[in-house]
């Protein structure tokens, strides 16, 4: 018992050893895959929710390729033939193996619920649905693991049956597609008789397919594997049949020509088609399922898979370049001869080559189809062009992956990951970084590149980490390339010099700190409706009560302590400062309409007062937003008192305050530089840009990506400050402004509109022109918008008009 | 005392070729035993029945009383194997492979591989992917020899061994043999056999062409060169006792290979009509094993000295 146990143990510690490199590279490859999918493609629904979806790549990517580590890897080593040698039980041998892989594939498996856990955890995936978990196109989440351990069986079946790790590798595919295929000719005889299998029953059908196949198979690989294990039986060979037949039959033609090949490169060329036929043949077999499915079967879950399966197709034909002859030692034989790197390498790029070539132009075939029968087949497919650039990076990222990874079951397993990696930041460089489409060509032949430079020391059979740095010197450009004009671009964004960044600290600092408190515009508690009393009420009755809940100044704000002192500084959100500017003007609307109505010129000149005490809290708060408040009140002001018979029938004095406050041009203008420095300089987080400026940034600059506007934001912020303050300085000294109000203009605007169409032209000026319509929104929106427009000029003509008897 | 291996009408066919062709042979307990072919003769194929890999096409076998083909286990718990290159798990470290291969066989089994390992100062915590060619040979016998197997079965065991270490090793096999076990060995290295085993056998063609004592064997195998008046002179036919394993004409030279051979027969040579003389020549096994698959020798110094080829 115990000597069974320690052989037991002995047999589980080799499997765990060998499993064992195959799990960290996933998981790390995964980790990789995550972290730079959140990081590069969270920009849209549909793609974030695709987040989801890549930890369950994993599992399914082990159960693929484990049964090729555990036993087509000792097949090709021969180790499984120096192991038999000693006395291991058969049986004991493959359920050693056959616990392994399970086990391996639970801990895939927990690994990838604590990534789904992670993802869910960091909210990145935040409100956005997704079918990945919870169901998928009808298939339960335990079907995931379900179909994994499938796969994995169909993986050691294959691994017992074939002596190729490539060819077991191909030769899972069909497999795993086997409860589908059945379920799919379910569907098409059920339909046929014009009947319908409720999705769920579907659901059923298919696990109850996949747990059967899984039970068969899983015994018939337990059967081959013994056989395989058991002494080999004798071929049986009837030397009459033979001999009889042998009788019939022709000649069996040499296969080997007379002459030899005239040029070095059609012998590889011939070398490469034939030291594999059968992964070959696999490979073009999923080659052409894929683009075909692509192009005519239109887009489902389901139908999803068979254009993966082509990717992974073009994917394995990479890896087939350097891997396909199952070791190194084929090439060993053609370097000790003298065969030259370059035409080795071309004579194993030209098969690869040439059919990812064959596979477009199927495409191209099928899609030409496709367009010309639009009444038979939906199906939108890309274009040729960028399908041609798909394939050619995924056929280039894995054969220098199958020049990397020397093993071939690990270079089939990491090539179709790193090839999706490859293709996402190829698409993140070209759709983000506008990386131009010749630069991105070019990344695509880098990898085909590097495994040229590396084919000396490949050939020699360098293991070394020159082999490995010489390799790295195609992946390092591949990262970069793409990077650098989005760099140059970001480099060349306007922003604040240093120096000026310096100086405008300083003088942010040496601002004294006020005592004044904050006081925030608040709508004052309406009394609650009482709508059996309100029904009763008619005529001035209602309209008096509802003036008094909404209308009045001093009823539907609370404009009270600003009547105490000067000791507040004010904070105003838009939506207040409408509804304020709404009440006020309802107020002035109403005078106008009974200029007799004592209480209705009560109630405009209560507003004129409060709304001068709101402008000058506003001008003395620290927030820049504010001052657009202020800007906007004082506008409000300004257009109601420039009228000179309005002034002469409201009270004198608090006409003359109002004046004397909308028309203190220095005081507004160190009001602005000093909220401007302040705002800046506090404005540091997130949150406190909200607080501070609160100007909706986001559009600044016109259009871009996002990626790109996550990089210059904050130097565009800093070079609308210096242009703001800058503006400041210039209209004080009644300089012209427009030169800034352009500069203002292209750092927030944009290109997307010409200047004289855009929110600081002089046209849209408050007061150029007798126009006094704007828009608090505008305000809000555009900084520094209306600062030294012609309103300050009445403004301050204003004052002069009032001293003048 | 039962033979180790015994082996009765063994056939191997596979498609287009004739592996082994009625094999017969016993090896008793306590020898070395030698089995030598050139490339193709056969010797792997009879290796792998042995072991129990390959079941043969008919006949019998059967390896420390056990039938390989049925208990193909048992035979080798039994039975310590090497092959001619060896592929283990070259991920492992020496002191790894040999704890990994411990439960498979009785106790002591690691401790008698440890000090294989320290004999043949080989580091524990180097990986065998890190080991040369004979260093990694050292290994493998390492763990063939660890569990004392009734059958020490060989197949190029010295390839890659510096010469010091081959001695050495050589030598133990004598001492295996003298101990009572039993060495099955497989080889092209005639020189070091002719030196350590106690029977050989030579197969050609899927054929045991000899098989014998190296001692009788030596004594038992003769060139006879017979010197004609004509070319076409038709020598008597020698009497049953006597094997011809080869016959080759130059000119007026005939060159005849005879097991068992005697004065008798030397008598009836030389009185026969056309022969001018006969003379004999004891041969080594190295030119036994020539004769054996080559049909005869071509570099004979009869020949030589009769000018009957160039030197």
């Amino acid at each position: 018992m115990n000597e069974t146990t320690s052989m037991q143990q002995a047999l589980l510690w080799k499997e765990v050893r060998q499993v064992r490199p195959l799990i960290v590279l996933l998981l790390a490859i995964g980790g990789l895959l995550i972290l730079a999918w959140s990081g590069f493609f969270m920009q849209t629904r549909e793609l974030a929710s695709m987040l989801r979806f890549l930890p369950l790549m994993l599992p399914t990517m082990y159960a693929a390729g484990v049964s090729a580590v555990l036993v087509s890897q000792e097949k090709e080593l021969r180790t499984l033939g120096w192991l038999t040698a000693i006395p291991v039980s058969p049986a004991q041998l493959i359920l050693s193996k056959f616990a392994v892989a399970l086990a391996g594939l639970v801990v895939m498996w927990a690994c990838c619920f604590a990534a789904i856990f992670l993802i869910e955890a960091s909210g990145l995936v935040d409100g956005i649905s997704s079918p990945a978990i919870a169901t998928a196109d009808g298939y339960d989440a335990v079907y995931f693991p379900l179909h994994s351990a499938f796969i994995l069986i169909c993986g050691m079946l294959t691994a017992w049956l074939f002596r190729n790790a490539f060819v077991s590798l191909i030769a899972i595919v069909p497999l795993a597609l086997l409860p589908f295929i059945v379920m799919a000719l379910i569907r098409l005889v059920t339909r046929a008789r014009e009947r319908y299998v409720p999705t769920i029953l579907e659901t059923q059908i298919t696990i109850a397919v996949t747990v059967l196949a899984t039970g068969a198979l899983a015994y018939l690989a337990y059967r081959l594997a013994l056989k395989q294990l058991a002494p080999a039986e004798a071929p049986r060979v009837d030397e009459h049949a033979l001999a009889s037949l042998d009788a019939w039959r022709p000649p069996t033609p040499t296969s080997v020509p007379k002459t030899p090949f005239q040029f070095p490169l059609s012998s590889l060329i011939w070398q490469s088609l034939h030291h594999n036929r059968l992964a070959l043949a696999g490979i073009l077999a999923m080659i052409a399922i894929g683009v075909t499915s692509a192009t005519l079967v239109p887009l489902s879950f389901s139908a999803a898979l068979l254009p993966l399966i082509g990717l992974l197709g073009i994917s394995w034909l990479g890896v087939f370049v350097f891997s396909g002859d199952g070791s190194q030692r084929g090439l060993r034989f053609l370097a000790d001869r003298g065969a030259a790197p370059t035409i080795l390498w071309w004579g194993r790029q030209a098969i690869g080559l040439s059919l990812v070539a064959c596979g477009v132009l199927l495409f191209a075939a099928l899609s030409w189809w496709t367009l010309n029968n639009r009444h038979r087949v939906q199906v939108d497919t890309p274009s040729i062009a960028f399908v041609g650039l798909f394939f050619l990076l995924i056929y280039s990222v894995s054969q220098w992956a199958s020049q990397v990874v020397r093993l071939t079951t690990a270079a089939a397993i990491v090539a179709p990951l790193l090839s999706l990696m490859a293709s996402g930041w190829l698409t993140f460089a070209g759709i983000e970084l506008s990386a131009p489409l010749w630069l991105l060509m070019f990344c695509i032949l880098l990898p085909l590149v590097s495994s040229w430079w590396s084919m000396p020391r490949w050939m020699d059979g360098d293991h070394g980490i020159q082999f490995y740095l010489w390799s790295l010197v195609g992946l390092v450009p591949f990262l970069f390339i793409p990077f650098l004009p989005f760099a140059i671009d970001v480099a060349q964004s306007p922003r604040m010099s240093t120096a000026r960044q310096f100086a405008l600290r300083a003088e942010a600092n040496s601002i004294p700190r006020t005592d004044t408190d904050i006081w925030q515009l608040k709508r004052e508690p309406e009394p609650p409706l009482n709508l059996e009393q309100d029904q009763e009420l008619t005529g001035q009755a209602a309209l008096a009560l509802y003036q008094a809940r909404s209308a009045s100044a001093s009823n539907a704000f609370n404009f009270a302590p600003l009547r105490s002192g000067p000791r507040y500084q004010v904070y105003a959100e838009r939506n207040l400062l409408d509804s304020v500017l709404q009440c006020a003007t309802y107020a002035e609307l109403a005078w106008q309409h009974s200029p007799d109505d004592i209480a209705a010129k009560q109630a405009l000149q209560c507003w004129i007062s409060d709304l001068t005490l709101l402008a000058a809290g506003l001008r003395r708060s620290d927030r820049w937003i504010d001052q657009a408040a202020g800007d906007a009140v004082e506008i409000w002001l300004t257009r109601l008192l420039m009228n000179d018979s309005t002034r002469a029938k409201l009270d004198a004095a608090i006409v003359s305050s109002a004046v004397a406050l909308v028309a203190d041009q220095p005081g507004r203008s160190a009001s602005r530089r000093r909220a401007v420095l302040l705002s800046w300089t506090r404005a540091h987080t997130r949150e406190k840009w909200f607080h501070y400026l609160n100007f909706d940034a986001s559009g600044w600059g016109g259009p871009m990506t996002g990626t790109k506007r996550y990089w210059t934001q904050s130097q565009t912020v800093s070079a609308v400050i210096d242009a703001s303050l800058r503006l400041v300085d210039a209209g004080a000294q009644g300089q012209d402004t427009q030169p800034i109000r352009r500069e203002l203009h292209q750092l927030i605007v944009g290109n997307q509109m010409d200047f004289v169409d855009g929110p600081f032209a002089d046209r849209f000026r408050v007061g150029a022109g007798g126009t006094w319509a704007f828009s608090t929104d505008d305000l809000y929106r555009y900084p520094a918008m209306q600062w030294f427009a012609p309103w300050e000029i009445v403004a301050v003509r204003l004052a002069v008009q009032e001293k003048t008897p | 005392m039962n033979p180790v291996i015994t082996a009765s009408g063994l056939t191997m066919h596979y498609r287009g070729c004739q592996a082994l062709r009625g094999i017969d042979l016993q090896i008793a307990p306590g020898t070395v035993f030698a089995l030598l072919g050139e490339n193709g003769a056969g010797k792997t194929t009879l290796i792998r029945i042995l072991t129990g890999f390959q079941k043969p096409t008919s006949g019998q076998v059967r390896v420390c009383e056990l039938d390989p083909t049925q208990q193909p286990l048992a035979v080798r718990r039994r039975i310590g194997y090497v092959s001619d290159a060896p592929a283990m798990y070259d991920w492992m470290t020496v002191a790894e492979i040999g704890w990994f291969v411990a439960p498979f066989y009785p106790a002591g089994f690691l401790d008698r591989y440890r000090e294989s390992v320290l004999r043949y100062e080989l580091a524990d915590d180097r990986k065998l992917k890190h080991l040369s060619k004979g260093q990694r040979a050292k290994v493998a016998l390492s763990l063939a020899l660890a569990h004392d197997p009734e059958l020490l079965i060989l197949d190029e065991p010295t390839s890659g061994l510096d010469p010091m270490v081959r001695r050495e090793f050589l030598e133990s096999m004598i001492d295996r043999a003298a101990s009572g076990r039993t060495v099955f060995l497989s080889s092209h290295q005639i020189s070091e056999v002719e030196r350590v085993a106690d029977t050989i056998a030579i197969l050609h063609h899927g054929k045991l062409r000899l098989l014998a004592p190296l001692v009788d064997l030596k004594d038992s195998v003769t060139e006879v060169s017979v010197s004609l008046e004509d070319p076409l002179v038709a020598l008597p036919l020698l009497p049953g006792s006597a094997e011809m394993l080869s016959e080759q004409t130059y000119g007026r030279l005939r060159r005849l290979v005879v097991r068992g051979y005697d004065s008798e027969m030397h008598d009836l040579l030389a009185a026969h009509q056309g022969v001018t003389s006969v003379r004999e020549r004891s041969m080594s096994l190295e030119e036994i094993f020539i004769v054996c698959t080559k049909g005869g020798l071509t570099n004979s110094p009869e020949l030589v000295e009769a000018g009957a080829i160039d030197e």
